[in-house]
């Protein structure tokens, strides 16, 4: 079973999100905030992580960051999840390490085609 | 003499940076008069109020681009979960195999409100300078995909007619499709705002490197005068009803949103139709980087 982990502060957008994902057949886990995220990522190495980029204190980026720079965890793609829509939210996205990005509200036909893109491509690779 | 205080003022008071710099420049073309004739400024030169004036604009337009992102943020999160949870509820009644009106016409709603935040989000990023271009790989067929049907749901609230015809709608092409749908779906928008009772046509197709896109409308003369007026009128206009005011919204942000693409749009009549016709540039698809440009991002919604 595919297992997803949601990083998500908003309550509503995390029981919402995560509710669809389950219908479509995933695993979820959640974390509340950047540090948690890191912390789950460890701990129940997801297949893949859906990262909130304003998450307060530690944002998703930094978190993404620490999570990509240790080997442990390095190979998890991750798809960065921002309602801002800026246009400085995708480059900085990349520089931190995402895999993908997307805008919120969710279009969740093209979420769910953004995760299998990222599942596929692990696998494909040497490393997975 | 030129009350240069009033021009500066009126410049600060719509938040407009550009009238500012503008005048600036005039005021730095006409010194020489202007130095002869500060008697009544006791603060500095006139060019030197002119320059803290100026700097209070930019300061001004800069906070009003940030809170309108900031706001746009915080009514986008909530709007996120309204939308997520009323399609989790369409997707339960279709699994049953029922139908609720009521709530398909909740998420329609939802998605309006959401595109309205989207368009001040985007008048913002413009102002700013800070909407980037994401050309992809597409087709006319895939970037109209959902055109017929958007369209001719909002026609029929307008009890407006509505036909669409595509031409070369398989070749592909190279464009912000984002950007160039919001700019039809502007432009229709407008047209079916503002003409009630008629009919609405759509032209869009590829040819020569563009894509060209006529929006056609047919209907009551005074509805059609109040298109022609309304593409004469600058956007920051007073003349128009409070119900017409998306139109017009929709109207300037075409505009624009057209002028970043690099094409543009013109008043055109045909017969007994008033009606716009976009012009984008698109490049083709041989023309494209190889594997497309940032492929894992092709899909972001800006």
């Amino acid at each position: 079973m595919t297992k997803l982990l949601l990083v998500e502060d908003n309550e509503m957008n995390r029981d919402m999100l995560g509710r669809r994902l389950q219908r479509h057949g995933y695993t979820m886990c959640f974390a509340v905030d950047g540090a948690e995220g890191v912390q789950k990522a460890h701990a129940e190495m997801p297949d893949l992580i859906l990262m909130d980029v304003a998450l307060g204190e530690m944002d998703g980026w930094e978190a993404t960051k620490l999570i990509k720079g240790d080997p442990q965890t390095a190979g998890i793609p991750v798809i960065a999840l921002t309602a801002h829509a800026m246009a400085t939210d995708r480059e900085i996205s990349v520089k931190a390490g995402c895999s993908e990005y997307d805008t919120k509200p969710v279009d969740m036909p093209r979420l769910l085609a953004k995760i299998q893109h990222c599942l596929n491509a692990r696998s494909a690779s040497p490393a997975a | 003499m030129l009350n240069f205080d009033s021009v500066s003022s009126s410049a600060l008071l719509i938040g407009n940076a550009s009238a500012a710099v503008l005048c600036l420049l005039w005021m730095h073309r006409n010194e020489r008069h202007f130095a002869g004739a500060s008697e009544a400024d006791t603060s500095g030169s006139p060019m030197a109020e002119l320059k803290q004036r100026h700097d209070r604009a930019v300061c001004a337009k800069r906070a009003k681009c940030e809170f309108l992102a900031n706001m746009s943020h915080q009514l986008r999160t909530p709007m996120n979960a309204v939308i997520g949870y009323s399609e989790m509820l369409l997707e339960d009644f279709s699994a049953s195999g029922q139908h609720s009106p009521e709530l398909e016409k909740m998420h329609e709603l939802g998605q309006i409100a959401l595109s309205r935040t989207n368009d001040v989000l985007d008048l913002a990023k413009m102002e700013m300078g800070r909407l980037p271009l994401f050309v992809e790989s597409t087709t006319l067929e895939h970037l109209a995909a959902n055109f017929h049907e958007m369209f001719s749901l909002a026609a029929s609230h307008s009890d407006n007619a509505f036909d669409l015809t595509l031409a070369n709608a398989s070749d592909p092409i190279g464009i912000d499709a984002r950007k160039a749908g919001q700019v039809i779906r502007h432009v229709f928008s407008a047209a079916n705002e503002v003409v009630r009772g008629g009919r609405i046509r759509a032209r869009i197709g590829i040819a020569e490197e563009r894509l060209a896109c006529t929006v056609l409308a047919e209907g009551d003369a005074s509805d059609l005068d109040t298109l022609r007026e309304m593409f004469r009128q600058d956007s920051t206009s007073d003349k128009f009803s409070a119900d017409r005011q998306s139109a017009r919204l929709a109207m300037a942000l075409s505009r624009q949103l057209s002028a970043v693409l690099g094409g543009h749009v013109a008043l055109v009549e045909e017969n007994n139709a008033v009606g716009f016709v976009i012009e984008l540039p698109v490049t083709g698809a041989t023309e494209m980087p190889p594997g497309e440009p940032n492929r894992n991002f092709i899909a972001a919604a800006y």
